[in-house]
């Protein structure tokens, strides 16, 4: 019945397709998500030009925003405007919109907390990288790149570039721009004492870039690296900097460049540099305290160009020479601006979103603020959507390693592990603090939606509420209540108590607070204290932890694909420290200090640096990833609480083209793979 | 019948009633203390603040045994619920015994809210010197005896936070958290004040200018700003019941120069008078000059400075605690009870997280009250027009 029936229904749609795809032709309606009018790109939802116009049998003339050339006049320094075909690339992206061909005009308001705080999500609005995930965040698509080539072992990569494709100074932006970026940016000595890890792949090797022409580049790992594509696809860092704009401030391209700092009352090239460049594109302005900050914008690729940089907010208009046209030849973004306002005070911040003065919003919308929001949906003429929300569940960390010996045999011992997890109603905690959007689920370093792997039983393992097996596993460690005050005493009959220094920024206090209620009721003393995320990280990374407490981050197939730190000892990173150091520090020094691993660690060396070197769903990632995976659940070095937690994020009635945006994620950069740069606002 | 009247009625030669002359019997043969008491009695407003502050003390005291539950008890069923009332009838007719009706919290499936429902059909009748959770009767005894509950599910006056716990009892515990802060405090600055006034004082000379000086740079120093100096450098491995003691101890530290300067002042101009130079002439030591004779001349100062100073060492620590400086969670003081208040979630669906703030206003008011009515009583030596 069923398969007659999508037979029937795909039958219809096809030549309901072909009769709207030659009206299409006719130029009367063009193709967009919704109604695709029978024309299918490559990749989803996107074409080269090339391509489109050889499947649509339409040649595509393009259209430019009316106010684009006062938009341009607002960007400093730039020279007067070309027209539109001659500022596109030879081959622009071609793409269709979700729903509709959108409208020109009109300003974005977004609201971040500070000045590089909470600001990544607006960032991610006009951000491009040479590819991007598709909205299905498994395919990866082009878009400042035309294409990519691997070789067969995946140690090289080809990237083609967009012939003529322009800075938004309408400069040229080539091959040499990215040679630039890692060559002399990332690998310069002076400009990175130490070369960032992000881009560095095996035993801490350097790739090579290496430019082929104009248009093509090619990057060699020295190790297999698949996740190195999936890098450009998530990460907010641009592997490409405008060498025309920078080559004046450079050491390598003007001698002078120290004198030039120097008259801008700063040190060295480097500093004077890193004014606009800051390491990464994540400070894209110049500093508002620099001599002369007012006369420079550092040139992007992105849908929009900075051009007001205050303590109070950002301001950017609209790209003159941004790449993408939509299938009616319109060049993108839709919107002129975006406007951008710090509000540190999350209270305030929720106002200006249930007074409906945000058109967008995703970073820091907690779920806890849900009922608000959605009583004032209709008021505030906007809507509130529950997305999965991908490193929003909680992680607790035993440290195994811990410098008191007595504890580090405690928390050592699994059965202690297993108990603790036991001992907590993760439907309660649930209920409580994840507003009942989640499901009860054990921790694993990868996030089960981004992978293949990790099955039913893995995310099942001790993550059931049985208080009475969690006493009955303590009691067989010899963990007993001596003293008669309910809490169990070490063997030795000292004291046992467990201190949890946790950071506001991890998560919520009352989390702790019930968690404390569980492990009291099964025995276990624990103490629980507030510190700075400083503190936390500082001591973390010192091991002087018992036990940590963090965001479930940097477990997404993205992330692991590329990076091997939660996989294997000392499952962390700077920002979100581990449980393991000793084993670690025993790893790199051959032996020689530190603490030797258990077998099962140091399996899971061997079994990552495997894993990164397939491509993600791969049948051998794939068998390398459940390996890992059972180790972690058999280990149980940390203890998660809920997954498939929904979290809430906001768009505004009238910011339309809104995509399926069912992730909400900062691995896979917020709003980027629901391509922003076709929105559009009505009104 | 006030002391002016006495005395002039006495100067006068017209002739003197029995009961009269034995008032004045009684107001001559009072001790100091009887004559600030019945002075105090005619300020029916510090008198009434006076009690409300007792009353406040006793709850914090008898914390455990007062409300009905302890500060972590949560009540599964009744998350961010509303306050019950209690109730004598409902559609079934009238009882005796208060009750309430059954309650329980349910998420809304649309906006995820959480919203009470009543079950009239439940009656839960208040019951005196229940069983409980079981506590440590002001640290002497286990007992689970608690002034008064329900038989069964949960009772909340106040209405409960959004684990469930029951915010009349956090408010109890919490009451006796930042009283006692108050309390201790106040002894601390007290304390100090007195030993550093009295040697200023007494001493005069350099040593006096010495310690002068040392006040002053106490006092010119900005509170908040040191408040989060000292509270940056806590021990981290301190817990929750070490920064409470230490944040005592610092409001104390800080609060004694007032004091000391109006006790060294006092000193200072009672120190060459004829009878304390006979205390000394007859070889008295300066500990005793000072306790014996000196102190007791201007007790009433003291008394007045220390009441007016409580309610200062209240809103410290209400006000550390309210930005994230002071006590931390899980403490339970008036100040952690509204900084988790402080939210528009709580303004719009859950207000009765604000009652603790009716605690704190009501306490800082009576001592204010309080310290009016001592102030005037404190000296009853003086003439007034009452």
């Amino acid at each position: 019945m069923t398969n007659r029936f999508i037979k029937w229904t795909s039958l219809i749609s096809a030549m309901l397709f072909i009769s709207v795809g030659s009206l299409a032709a006719a130029g009367k309606s063009a193709s967009t998500v919704a109604d695709q009018n029978g024309l299918k790109g490559d990749f989803p939802y996107q074409f080269e030009l090339g391509e489109y116009e050889k499947k649509s049998g339409q040649k595509l003339s393009f259209n430019e925003n009316p106010d684009i050339k006062k938009l341009n006049a607002r960007i400093t320094g730039n020279p007067a405007l070309q027209s539109v075909a001659d500022r596109l690339p030879e081959e622009p992206l071609v793409i269709q919109p979700y729903v509709s061909i959108g409208k020109y005009g009109g300003v974005l308001d977004g609201v971040s907390n500070a000045t590089e705080a909470g600001t990544s999500d607006i960032l991610s609005v006009r951000h491009v990288n040479l590819v991007r995930f598709s909205d299905d965040l498994q395919t990866i698509v082009p878009n400042v790149a035309k294409g990519w080539k691997w070789n067969d072992d995946f140690t090289e990569l080809t990237f083609f570039l967009r012939k003529g494709h322009k800075w938004s100074d309408g400069q040229p932006f080539t091959s040499a721009d990215i040679d630039f970026w890692y060559n002399d940016l990332i690998l310069n000595k002076e400009m990175f004492k130490e070369t960032p890890s992000w881009w560095l792949f095996g035993d801490k090797k350097p790739m090579e870039v290496k430019v082929i022409d104009e248009t093509t580049l090619k990057m060699i790992f020295p190790i297999p690296s698949p996740g190195a594509l999936t890098k450009f696809a998530q990460v907010y860092i641009q592997p490409f900097q405008p060498r025309h704009f920078y080559e004046k401030y450079h050491i390598k391209y003007n001698p002078k460049a120290g004198e030039e700092a120097s008259k801008k009352d700063l040190k060295s090239w480097t500093e004077l540099l890193n004014q606009f460049y800051g390491g990464t594109d994540w400070k894209d302005a110049p500093s508002p305290l620099l001599k002369g900050a007012a006369d420079f914008v550092a040139p992007t690729l992105e849908s929009h160009v900075l051009v007001k940089e205050t303590t109070k907010g950002r301001r950017c208009v609209a790209n003159p020479y941004f790449h993408v046209v939509d299938t009616a030849g319109n060049q993108l973004p839709y919107i002129n601006e975006i406007n951008e306002t710090y509000i540190s005070d999350k209270e305030v911040r929720n106002l200006t979103i249930t007074n409906g003065q945000i058109d967008y919003k995703a970073q820091t919308v907690f779920i806890e603020d849900f009922p608000i929001h959605k009583e004032g949906e209709s008021s505030g003429n906007y809507k509130i959507d529950l997305a999965n929300g991908v490193g929003e569940s909680h992680v607790y960390g035993f440290n195994i390693n811990h410098k008191d010996l007595g504890l580090r045999k405690i928390l050592g011992d699994v059965r202690f592990r297993q108990a603790l997890s036991l001992a907590i109603d993760r439907e309660e905690v649930i209920e409580i603090i994840y507003f009942g959007q989640a499901e009860p689920t054990q921790y694993l370093p990868a996030e089960s939606n981004t992978v293949e792997f990790v099955t039913k039983e893995h995310l099942a393992t001790y993550a059931t509420f049985d208080p009475k097996e969690a006493k009955k596993l303590l009691d067989e460690m010899g963990l007993k209540d001596v003293d008669g005050d309910s809490f169990r005493e070490r063997k030795d009959g000292s004291n046992l108590t467990l201190r949890l220094l946790y950071s506001n920024q991890g998560g919520p206090v009352k989390m702790h607070e019930l968690i404390k209620s569980y492990w009291d009721a099964a025995g276990v003393r624990l103490d629980i204290k507030e510190v700075s995320s400083d503190e936390y990280r500082e001591m973390g990374n010192n091991n002087e932890l018992d036990l940590t407490f963090w965001q479930n981050d940097s477990t997404s197939g993205a992330v692991i694909v590329q990076n091997t730190f939660m996989l294997r000892p000392y499952f962390g990173w700077a920002f979100n420290p581990g449980t393991a150091y000793l084993w670690h520090e025993w790893k790199l020094s051959d032996g020689k200090t530190g603490v030797e691993p258990s077998e099962d660690a140091k399996k899971l060396y061997t079994l990552a640096n495997k894993f990164v070197q397939y491509q993600l769903g791969s049948p051998e990632s794939n068998k390398y990833g459940k390996e890992i995976v059972d180790i972690h659940a058999k280990n149980l070095w940390k203890i998660g609480i809920a997954g498939n937690v929904k979290t809430p994020l906001i768009h505004h009635n009238n910011l339309k083209n809104w995509g399926p945006y069912t992730v909400k994620s900062y691995d896979y950069y917020w709003a980027y793979p629901y391509r922003p740069f076709q929105w559009f606002l009505t009104e | 019948m006030s002391a002016s009247s006495i005395s002039t009625e006495n100067m006068s030669t017209s002739a003197v009633t029995a009961k009269e002359s034995e008032e004045a019997l009684r107001y001559y043969s009072a001790t100091q203390w009887q004559l600030i008491w019945w002075r105090f009695r005619h300020h029916k407003a510090a008198l009434f603040a006076g009690t409300v502050l007792v009353v406040m003390g006793l709850c914090g005291l008898f914390a455990s045994f007062l409300s009905p539950y302890s500060a972590v008890n949560r009540d599964k069923n009744y998350l961010l619920g509303p306050p019950q009332m209690i109730q004598f009838w409902d559609q079934k007719g009238f009882s005796l015994r208060p009750f309430t009706h059954g309650v329980t919290t349910k998420r809304n499936p649309t906006t995820l809210r959480r919203e009470a429902k009543v079950d009239p059909d439940v009656r839960r009748y208040i019951e005196f010197f229940a069983h409980g959770d079981s506590y440590r009767f002001l640290g002497l005894f286990k007992t689970d005896i608690h002034l008064f509950g329900v038989e069964e599910g949960y009772l909340h006056l106040f209405g409960t936070d959004d684990l469930g716990r029951d915010l009349f009892s956090r408010t109890l515990f919490g009451t006796g958290t930042s009283m006692s802060i108050g309390i201790i405090g106040v002894v601390i600055a007290f304390i100090l004040a007195l030993f550093i006034g009295g040697v200023a004082g007494y001493a005069g000379g350099w040593i006096d200018y010495t310690i002068q000086r040392f006040t002053e740079i106490i006092r010119v120093i900005p509170v908040i700003p040191l408040y989060m100096g000292l509270a940056a450098a806590f021990p981290k491995e301190w817990t929750t019941m070490q920064v409470y003691f230490a944040m005592t101890l610092i409001l104390g530290l800080v609060g004694w120069p007032t004091l000391a300067r109006r006790i060294r002042g006092q000193i200072l101009s009672l120190r060459d008078e004829d009878y304390v130079v006979a205390a000394r002439v007859a070889g008295a030591g300066a500990p005793r000059i000072i306790g014996r004779h000196l102190l007791p001349a201007f007790t009433s100062y003291i008394i007045v400075d220390l009441v007016i100073s409580f309610p200062y060492m209240v809103l410290s620590e209400t006000a550390l605690s309210f930005i994230g400086l002071g006590l931390r969670p899980p403490a339970v003081s008036w100040g952690v009870l509204l900084q988790a208040a402080q939210s528009i979630r709580t303004i719009q669906h859950a207000p009765w997280l604000f009652i603790p703030a009716i605690f704190v206003v009501v306490a800082v008011l009576a001592f204010t009250v309080l310290g009016d009515g001592v102030r005037d009583a404190a000296d009853p030596y003086s003439v007034s027009e009452g």
